[in-house]
């Protein structure tokens, strides 16, 4: 399947100002994932992964495809694979929640932006029956939602979500190590954040999940002020988590910041690649299931 | 460049508000929230301090903005010399007046403004034109405008040099100015040569250059030059006897002010007559006396020469000459005895070198009449004929008539024609209810009763006169003095060539208590001086004085009006021409000569003791006095002067040029505003 930016589809994704009109998490998710599933031809999960399971015997409506012939010559029985994707995937969600988190410089937050972002992935999810678990951390983890594939657990995740308010500075390594200890089996972790961190921390930690099995994917979310900084003259800026402020001027500084911010967000993707981790920078005015999309598309194509 | 209205430029202070805005402003603005300064943390330092670099360019912005908004109210004025003179294609007029005062006789002075004249036309080239002027304290055109420089050069080298004339400024500029005015391009240049004498310098004199003339002061003068020289001298001409009566007094002064010592010697002609010391004291000045001394018979020319060594040696010498003559008679026609005249004779005797000598008559026949002769009639019941008196006074004789007790108005009638009033009656201040009468009003400025200091006046007015004639002034008469009454006490009329006087009351002590009076002597012998109608000629003379040759060397009368004169270099500087006026310029220090018909007289002349004095002015000061407006450029001792030109008023470029700072700061400005966004 290829990605043409200008399919007649981009056409239906919805600006964040218009989901933040919705206001309902249960709508924008489903508003959301029907934004770019549609566009998909199969499950973005589905598949997920390539690590073959198990065998199962043949059962009438199973993908004749899924066969595996050489069972079949030695034993006679028709017997189909099954591969990892076929399986109810834990999906956990970490989002976080910070004080950075809740700068905005237009209608949209970061955190609102996170937040559609959480309830259309646990709305993906739970329709492919995947277990789906909500952490929001700043400093440690401060509300845990387990993986659960019962009905109604959507709303639950939803319910987090609404009780979601941003507090104090961030800690992803600290949250990842505790994180760890809740997580008995492969999964997927989404991590939601701004990634104020050091990059070198950050990826020492997501390794280690990595290294465990797990198939992780980074969403860096970001405010088009924190991108571009289009500030002009004389400013005093001031830290939303800890209220330092700093004189700014716009002409020199300007680049510097973006070359700086560039910089950390090479050095992110960078490590990511090195262990094959996901990661995706979103931009809070930019649709959300336009990102999706392409992210989705852009994994397909790697399966 | 001037400003109409300078007092604008005080608003420039105002610059300083932006300056103390800049200085003591701080970022007031509400902090703009940001997720975090991570990476802002990490710029470095040297960010801030271009940020100010940018905000000193716009505080410079709007400063140089205000200046200039100030200035276009300060209303500037480009004169259009300056701007002429940036043009070096443009051809200039230029008046060259040099000054040739006697202070420019000291060493060197005129060697060097000669060559600043030939390095002021060297600079020029043709169709410029120059003219030169010389002056000191009148002024000479050597040269018409011309742009012959080899011409103008030679007239400067040929130039006679420094004379004795004192300087004035004013003549020297006013006559280049009056060139310039005729000259022919617009760019108009005065350069004034002189050693910045002081004495040249008459703020009395109201004189500005005119506009659209540039000035330029050559200052050829020394400030170490010093000099000694005769300041003033009292002395006589006329000399009655054979020896000067008084001491003749000298003033030695010095330039500049200093303690020194020195001797000055009298001549007579050639001969030395006395020596004497003299020393002078902080002030720069002392008083030498010379004690009385033997004059020969006739004129003799005589010297006072201070011995210096300074640094103008021509004002070393006053020159003087002294004349040696009978006394003038005086015919006292009286019936009074001797003991009734003593008192007017002896006013008349009183004192040394008198001009004149007392000779009683009675018989008109020995009446000798000339110019210098006078007639005094002291109550007499019987005058002269009036025939004689007529002749005595035709022939420029004068008529002292003392009228009392014994006077006869009927007899006084007779001479009605000579009489300055008619005799009314005889009046007593007793018939009149008083004790005396006195003289209480007189004409104070008249010869007669100039002498009297005011307080002497009252040695006058307090003389009691107890009887008087009561007088009827003629029309053509003037009354000099009255009486406490009103009535005239003194009245004199010209008659003929000589002066009849009046006086209402006697000379003896018959009708007044006057010959007890300290003012008697004085007045009897200035009123006799005034009928005499003698001039007394001054000892000497100041060179550009103008001497009138009939009056001072009157030729026979009855033949033609002719003179020769020669300077003191010997020079005729008047040949015998009778069309030519009589009056002589006198031009040098010296003695000059002068020859009529008649006899052969000297007239010695000298310098202006002004010009002696050295002492020297700045060129500001010169320059302000002459000039409304003042720029002084760099360049030792040349000063270039712009006078309050013509000039173009620049006030809307420089308003234009703040408005295009003005705008340009606003562009700036908005650039560097900061864009706010609200929070979410």
């Amino acid at each position: 399947m290829s990605v043409n930016n200008r399919s007649p589809l981009t056409n239906r994704f919805i600006d964040p100002a218009v989901l933040s009109g919705i206001g309902n998490l249960q709508l924008i998710a489903k508003a959301v994932v029907e934004g770019f599933v549609t566009g998909l031809h199969r499950s973005p999960f589905h598949g997920f992964s390539l690590d073959f399971a198990e065998y199962r015997e043949y059962s009438p409506g199973d993908d004749i495809r899924r066969v595996d012939w050489k069972v079949f010559g030695r034993t006679d029985r028709f017997y189909v694979k099954k591969f990892e994707g076929d399986t109810n995937t834990q999906v956990y969600i970490l989002l976080d929640t910070s004080g950075s988190m809740s700068f905005s410089s237009h209608s949209v937050t970061k955190l609102d932006y996170a937040r559609y972002l959480v309830s259309a992935l646990a709305y993906l999810a739970v329709r492919q029956s995947d277990a789906v678990s909500l952490i929001t951390f700043d400093q440690k983890i401060q509300e845990y939602t387990p993986p659960r594939t019962r009905h109604g657990h959507f709303m639950t995740i939803l319910n987090h979500l609404e009780r979601v308010s941003t507090g104090k500075q961030t800690d992803i390594t600290n949250t990842l190590r505790d994180l760890s200890r809740l997580i008995r089996k492969r999964s997927l972790v989404v991590l939601i954040s701004d990634f104020y961190e050091d990059p070198e921390e950050l990826t020492r930690a997501l390794r280690f999940f990595h290294h465990q099995g797990n198939d992780v994917v980074l969403f860096h979310v970001l405010d088009p002020m924190e991108l571009g900084l289009p500030l002009e003259g004389v400013s005093t800026l001031e830290d939303v988590e800890t209220g330092e402020q700093l004189p700014f001027s716009s002409e020199q500084s300007r680049e510097a910041y973006l070359d700086q911010l560039k910089g950390h967000i090479a050095h992110i993707r960078r490590e990511c690649l090195n262990v094959h981790i996901d990661y995706e920078v979103l931009n809070t005015e930019k649709p959300l299931d336009r990102a999706l999309y392409r992210y989705f598309t852009s994994r397909m194509r790697k399966v | 460049m001037q400003f109409l209205t300078p007092l604008f430029l005080l608003a420039a202070v105002s610059v300083a508000i932006p300056i103390i805005l800049h200085l003591t402003r701080r970022e007031t603005r509400n902090p703009i929230p940001f997720a975090s300064l991570m990476f802002l943390r990490r710029l470095p330092v040297q960010e801030v301090r271009k940020r100010k670099l940018r905000n000193l360019f716009l505080l410079l912005l709007r400063c140089l903005a205000l200046v200039l908004l100030v200035i276009a109210f300060a209303q500037p004025v480009l004169q259009s010399a300056w701007l002429d003179r940036v043009d070096p294609t443009q051809s200039r007029s230029i008046a060259i007046a040099i000054d040739s005062s006697l202070s420019m006789s000291q060493p060197g002075l005129w060697e060097r403004a000669v060559d600043e004249a030939i390095s002021r036309i060297n600079q020029l080239s043709v169709p410029d034109e120059a003219v030169i002027v010389q002056f000191a304290d009148t002024a000479s055109v050597l040269s018409p405008w011309q742009s012959d420089f080899d011409a103008l050069r030679q007239t400067v080298q040929s130039l006679e040099g420094p004379g004795f004339h004192a300087t004035s400024y004013a003549e020297g500029i006013r006559a280049a100015v009056a060139q310039l005015e005729e000259a022919s391009h617009d760019l108009k240049e005065l350069v004034l040569i002189t050693d910045l004498q002081a004495s040249g310098l008459d703020l009395s004199e109201r004189f500005q250059i005119p506009p659209g003339i540039q000035i330029e002061v050559v200052d050829v003068g020394s400030d170490d030059a010093s000099n000694l020289y005769i300041d003033e001298v009292r002395l006589s001409r006329e000399v009655f006897g054979d020896q000067y009566p008084h001491s003749v007094v000298v003033r030695v002064s010095s330039s500049p002010p200093a303690a020194q010592s020195g001797e000055i010697s009298l001549f007579l002609e050639s001969e030395l007559v006395d020596r004497q010391s003299f020393h002078l004291d902080d002030s720069g000045s002392a008083t030498v006396n010379f004690p009385p001394f033997e004059v020969p018979e006739g004129k003799v020319r005589g010297r006072l020469v201070v011995d210096a060594n300074d640094s103008v040696s021509s004002d070393d010498s006053y020159y003087f000459v002294l004349e040696r003559l009978s006394p003038d008679p005086i015919y006292f026609w009286s019936r009074q005895t001797a003991s009734e005249t003593v008192y007017f004779e002896s006013a008349l005797s009183a004192g040394r070198n008198l001009p004149f000598t007392m000779r009683p008559i009675s018989n008109q026949d020995v009446l000798t009449s000339d110019s210098r002769s006078v007639l005094v009639i002291d109550d007499s019941p019987s005058p002269p004929r009036l025939s004689a008196l007529q002749s005595h006074l035709e022939k420029g004789g004068g008529v002292l008539i003392a009228v009392g007790n014994s006077t006869s108005a009927e007899t006084y009638g007779a001479l009605d024609s000579i009489m300055p009033a008619t005799l009314s009656e005889k009046k007593f201040a007793r018939s009149q209810g008083q004790p005396f009468v006195s003289i209480t009003d007189a004409a104070w400025e008249h010869p007669i009763f100039s002498i009297f200091q005011e307080s002497q006046k009252s040695s006058l007015t307090s003389v009691q006169f107890y009887g008087y004639w009561s007088l009827d002034p003629k029309p053509q008469s003037h009354v000099l003095a009255r009486f406490s009454t009103g009535e005239p006490a003194l009245v004199e009329a010209s008659v003929g060539q000589g002066r009849v006087l009046l006086f209402a009351s006697s000379m003896d002590r018959v009708w007044s208590d006057f010959p007890l009076k300290s003012s008697y002597l004085p007045f009897w012998q200035q009123a006799v001086h005034y009928a005499s109608a003698r001039q007394g000629r001054p000892p000497a003379l100041r060179v550009s004085q103008v001497l009138s040759l009939s009056d001072w060397a009157p030729n026979e009368p009855g033949r033609t009006r002719s003179w020769d004169v020669l300077d003191p270099t010997g020079r005729r500087v008047l040949a015998l021409d009778e069309e030519r006026p009589d009056y002589l310029q006198l031009e040098r220090a010296g003695y000059y000569e002068i020859r009529s018909n008649k006899d052969t007289d000297w007239v010695a002349v000298n310098s202006d003791p002004l010009e002696s004095n050295l002492s020297r002015i700045k060129q500001e000061e010169l320059l302000a006095a002459i000039t409304r407006t003042q720029v002084r450029s760099e360049g030792g001792t040349h000063d270039t002067l712009e006078s309050n030109a013509s000039g173009r008023s620049l006030w809307w470029l420089v308003l234009l040029l703040a408005a295009v700072i003005f705008l340009v700061e606003s562009i700036v400005a908005n650039r560097t505003r900061t864009r706010r966004t609200a929070p979410a």
